[in-house]
């Protein structure tokens, strides 16, 4: 676990969807292990858990043996496919043991960001391989030619839509040099919540490009903001950079267009030399981009738009005004009777 | 010198307590202690002036010193009853012991009253033993107040011809010199004068405090903490006598609560994950309860805006894969009628806490009754079989809630689990359960429902079938109150309508077939056996014990299980000349008026047993609004003892 105390931070407050993933985990850990109780040829350890399940109001009251005998399926898998269930079972195990720090990427300096978020979603998502292989085998519709390597690691881009909204959220941390992040939005689906960690010096506006309408971005030197990261009921990413950097939120709740949604606090002049591969050009473009983004309608009487937030008092009566000349509304000059005329 | 006031000259006596040695290590006078197996105490006071705090204090700290501990509230009907009125009583009694104490005994040895009026009402209720020490508040029979003074000459006299060693306690005159209410101060100097008298240890009486008063500021507290100080070295100057009950030695780690408590902890540990509920007495303290700690553990408290919607909505979270659960007292049993219905035609799983109260209708909301044994069975409109299961100790409250999920989902039925108002109420301590995670409900099975299953795939021999949630892959289907087949299809046709009910009843004869003859308390067989449901179980055997050790052939059945009423009971009847219940509910009497063999009304599992048995099962049963007495039930057991050669 790396010792920067912002990754503890962001740990702390990613704790809400950490533990959403987590109760998947332990649900289905036993339901995999409740079948692999009824697969178990042992009737003593399912009428031991049949009592302990009825727990110690029952004992002397209830025959358990008889009520498993009653009530238990029996399932049968195939024996070749036993081992597989086990390490089913052992993976949801693991994935449970390693607690946090398996929502924990350290990025080694000069390699892949996307790379190793990919490899860290993989890891987690070990745990829906497991659960569909379970369910698979539990519906007989296992073969191990095909589905073996669901035990192995599960890729995000082959989770479903469902295994997306309870994905394992990331906290990354990764130097300002390595923040190539245009391929992160291929993983900015479902629920996901990626915090970037930054170490060093890094572009003033990474996030910038990752801003889409249903996406919750933000930029910010410590953890202000990362509780709504946590919260979001859509996919969020934020990144915890250096000072000098632009900080901004964009969040979708605020807003259906996007200098409602979004609030900049920090707008730091283009920097002056590139940056690990990164063009003082494509740095500026990003600023611009997210200018633009915060700009709001222009004004009836005014030559630039207004930044994001609400509109200057009397700006939306000039707007209106504005359209209803241009439209030829106008009470004082009735378009359609001059038509007819 | 203790302060005895003209008007009591004559009815103050010396209890006749064997007397042990003095103890030098105590303040004060010299006085005598009083080594004892049990010993029973009361506080009371006007509602409002904190005898109940003072008493659950004083219960928890004894329990924590070792001793077995029973309480019982004693608590006016009314939330706010006129101040000074017998029928405003407010307290608890409390029974310790050296051992296990099941039940609260017969009489009461020692009362703290803050006035003359409430401790009128113990005695006109018969709850005093005859030599009871009573240490009470004099500062009424000085009263500025005609009409006051007056009624406590008249109190002083009424009890006067009992031996009752009347001891008056300057309580407000010594609590003024700390608060300026005595009525928020005489509670704690009255723990002080018990923790003295029943040599508490004062350490963990302020831990205890400390824990009671947990959401108020540290004034309070050091407050409370120098009011019992006050009360304890009062005690120790002026009264001649203590009490010594020396725990037996138990090495087991135990637990002190009380049933609502138990009701709450024990659904935590059992899984269960939403608590749907309307406030009603006595139920709503398991719903304070939950609510303080429900959603650490992942659970929720829902209070729906009345009883039908509170049911509705546990309905709905079972629904949805878990089993959920609502608790109630017996007019909100009335109310949920519908929605059971509802969960017994659909099986889903549903557990009911139905705490009782006396009714009916609005009744006796806060006195104990055991009335709503056949309501649990049978109030509904249509054929609806449902469990039932009545626990009939504290720690058994804990333990119920994970059997009664359990068996809710297993058998996807109704379980009603039937508390009362004792059991709510009551503080007992009880080994410290270890908890088990296979207690836990397995999560909602939403692999895909495999081809071919149907909703209610009903095995031909068992009625059981296997339970499907939303969100599971092929297994969409309508869920109807009406009849329906395997498929739930609507279907009026006679053969499905009969076949349903086939199955739904079958569930409860199978889950019967599992279930354990009970035994027999005392012996296996007799002249007589007394057979008893819930919260009674402590007062019958402790009857039992008694009847038997003055030779009478007596035994006692208890049974939790009363639908399906557990197995082989007309062997265990056939084993004793007579049978009869101990209930605490109406039944007519003999001899009154127009009542006859053939007409008489009679206790409720008194009538469940006959019909079950075809055994002429009789009843003693007994409305007082109080719990059971043993010495009562053993007169009773005298009284239904057959005559000799009556076979």
């Amino acid at each position: 676990m790396p010792s920067d105390p912002r990754v503890h931070l962001a740990l702390e407050r990613l704790a809400p969807p950490i533990a959403d993933f987590r109760s998947i985990v332990v649900g289905a850990l036993a339901q995999a292990e409740g079948f692999v109780a009824s697969v178990d040829p042992d009737d003593e350890t399912r009428v031991a858990t049949a009592r302990a399940a009825l727990g110690p109001f029952a004992e002397g009251r209830i025959d358990a043996r008889a009520l498993v005998a009653l009530t238990a399926e029996r399932a049968a898998i195939p024996a070749a496919y036993r081992d597989r269930l086990d390490r089913a079972v052992a993976v949801l195990r693991d994935v449970l043991e390693r607690g946090v720090a398996l929502h924990v990427v350290d990025v080694p300096s000069g390699t892949s960001l996307v790379a190793a978020v990919e490899g860290g979603l993989a890891r987690a998502g070990r745990a829906f391989g497991a659960v569909l292989a379970v369910e698979l085998m539990k519906g007989g519709r296992y073969r191990g030619e095909e589905h073996d390597g669901l035990l192995d690691q599960l890729a995000f881009r082959s989770w479903t839509r469902v295994e997306r909204r309870f994905a394992p959220p990331l906290v990354v941390l990764v130097d300002g040099t390595d923040l190539h992040i245009g391929g992160l939005a291929d993983f900015l689906d479902g629920r996901e919540k990626i915090v970037l960690v930054v170490r060093g010096a890094c572009p003033p506006a990474p996030l910038a490009r990752l801003i889409t309408p249903r996406t919750l971005v933000l930029q910010t030197v410590d953890d202000a903001g990362l509780e709504q990261v946590a919260n979001s009921a859509d996919t969020a990413v934020a990144a915890m950079v250096p000072d000098g950097c632009a900080l901004f939120l964009h969040d979708p709740g605020l807003g259906r267009e996007a200098w409602q949604r979004m609030s900049i606090w920090n707008m730091p002049r283009a920097p002056r030399q590139s940056l690990g591969g990164m063009s003082v050009w494509q740095m500026e473009e990003d600023l611009r981009h997210l200018s633009a983004l915060a700009a709001g309608p222009v004004a009836a009487g005014e030559s630039t738009p207004r930044a994001g937030g609400a509109p200057a008092p009397g700006a939306v009566d000039a707007l209106s005004r504005w359209l209803l000349e241009q439209s030829s509304l106008s009470p004082e000059e009735p378009p359609m009777r001059e038509a007819r005329s | 010198m203790l302060r005895v006031h003209p008007a009591m000259r004559g009815i103050v006596t010396v209890a006749n307590h064997v007397a042990g040695p003095a103890d030098a290590a105590s303040p004060g006078r010299p006085h005598t202690v009083h080594r004892m197996r049990e010993h029973t105490v009361e506080v009371v006071s006007d509602s409002g002036e904190g005898a109940q705090k003072c008493s659950q204090i004083f219960g928890a700290v004894s329990a924590k010193m070792g001793n077995g501990v029973w309480t019982v509230e004693i608590i006016p009907a009314e939330i706010q009853p006129p101040a000074r009125a017998p029928e405003g009583a407010s307290g608890n009694r409390i029974r310790l012991g050296a051992g296990q104490v099941t039940n609260w005994g017969d009489d009461t040895n020692l009362v703290v009253a803050f006035n003359e009026q409430v401790l009128l009402a113990r005695h006109r209720a018969g709850a005093l033993a005859r030599d009871a020490t009573i240490l009470l508040e004099d500062k009424w029979a000085t009263d500025d107040d005609a009409d006051i003074r007056d009624a406590w000459l008249q109190a002083m006299r009424e009890i006067a011809d009992v031996g009752y060693r009347v001891v008056t306690v300057p309580m407000e005159e010594r609590c003024l010199t700390l608060v300026d209410d005595a009525r928020k101060g005489k509670n704690m100097f009255a723990l002080g004068m018990l923790a003295f008298i029943y040599q508490r240890n004062l350490d963990l009486v302020f831990e205890q405090i400390a824990h009671t008063f947990r959401k108020k500021s540290d004034a309070v507290y050091a407050r409370n903490v120098d009011l019992v100080r006050l009360g304890y070295d009062w005690a120790g100057a002026h009264l001649d006598f203590r009490i010594e009950i020396t725990p037996e030695p138990n090495d087991r780690p135990m637990v002190v609560m009380n049933g609502n408590e138990a009701i709450g902890m024990g659904a935590i540990a059992s899984g269960m994950e939403l608590c749907a509920m309307y406030p009603i007495t006595p139920a709503t303290s398991v719903s304070h309860y939950l609510s303080e700690v429900f959603e650490r553990f992942g659970g929720v408290v829902h209070q729906a805006e009345d009883e039908i919607a509170a049911a509705g909505v546990a309905i709905g979270a079972s629904y949805a894969g878990k089993v959920a659960f609502t608790i109630t007292s017996g007019p909100g049993l009335a109310l949920k009628t519908e929605f059971l219905g509802l969960a017994v035609m659909t099986e889903v799983p549903l557990v009911v806490v139905n705490v009782q109260r006396g009714g009916p209708s609005t009744g006796l909301p806060t006195k104990v009754e055991q009335s709503d044994l056949l309501a649990a069975l049978f109030a509904q409109p249509g054929d609806a079989p449902r469990v039932v299961i009545a626990p009939a100790t504290i720690e058994e409250c804990f333990h119920v809630m994970t059997t009664a999920r359990r068996i809710a989902e297993a058998f996807r039925a109704v379980v009603i689990v039937l508390s009362d108002a004792n059991l709510a109420t009551g503080v007992q301590p009880f080994p410290r359960p270890e908890v088990d995670t296979r207690w836990h409900a397995e999560p909602a099975d939403l692999s895909a429902v495999l081809a071919g299953r149907k909703p209610y795939g009903w095995d031909e021999s068992t009625g059981l079938s296997r339970r499907i949630v939303p969100g599971q892959r092929g297994g969409m289907h309508t869920v109807t109150g009406l009849s329906h087949d395997e498929g739930s299809k609507v279907a009026y046709s006679a053969g499905v309508h009969g076949r349903g009910m086939a199955m739904r009843s079958r569930k409860i004869a199978v889950l019967s077939s599992l279930l354990t003859p009970p035994t027999p308390y005392g012996a296996e067989e007799g002249d007589l056996l007394i057979v008893g449901w819930g919260s009674t179980k402590g007062a019958i055997e402790e009857a039992v014990d008694r009847a038997r050790a003055a030779g009478l052939s007596v035994a006692s059945l208890h049974l939790r299980f009363l639908s399906p009423m557990e197995p082989g009971l007309t062997a265990i009847f056939q084993r004793f000349r007579r049978v009869a219940t101990v209930e605490i509910n109406y039944s007519d009497t003999m001899g009154d008026p127009y009542v006859t063999e053939e007409n008489r009304r009679r206790g409720q599992l008194s009538w469940l047993l006959r019909a079950q048995t075809l055994v002429d099962v009789d009843c003693w049963t007994r409305v007082p609004g109080e719990p059971l007495r043993p010495g009562a039930i053993v007169q009773a057991m005298h009284d239904l003892m057959p005559p000799r050669g009556d076979a």
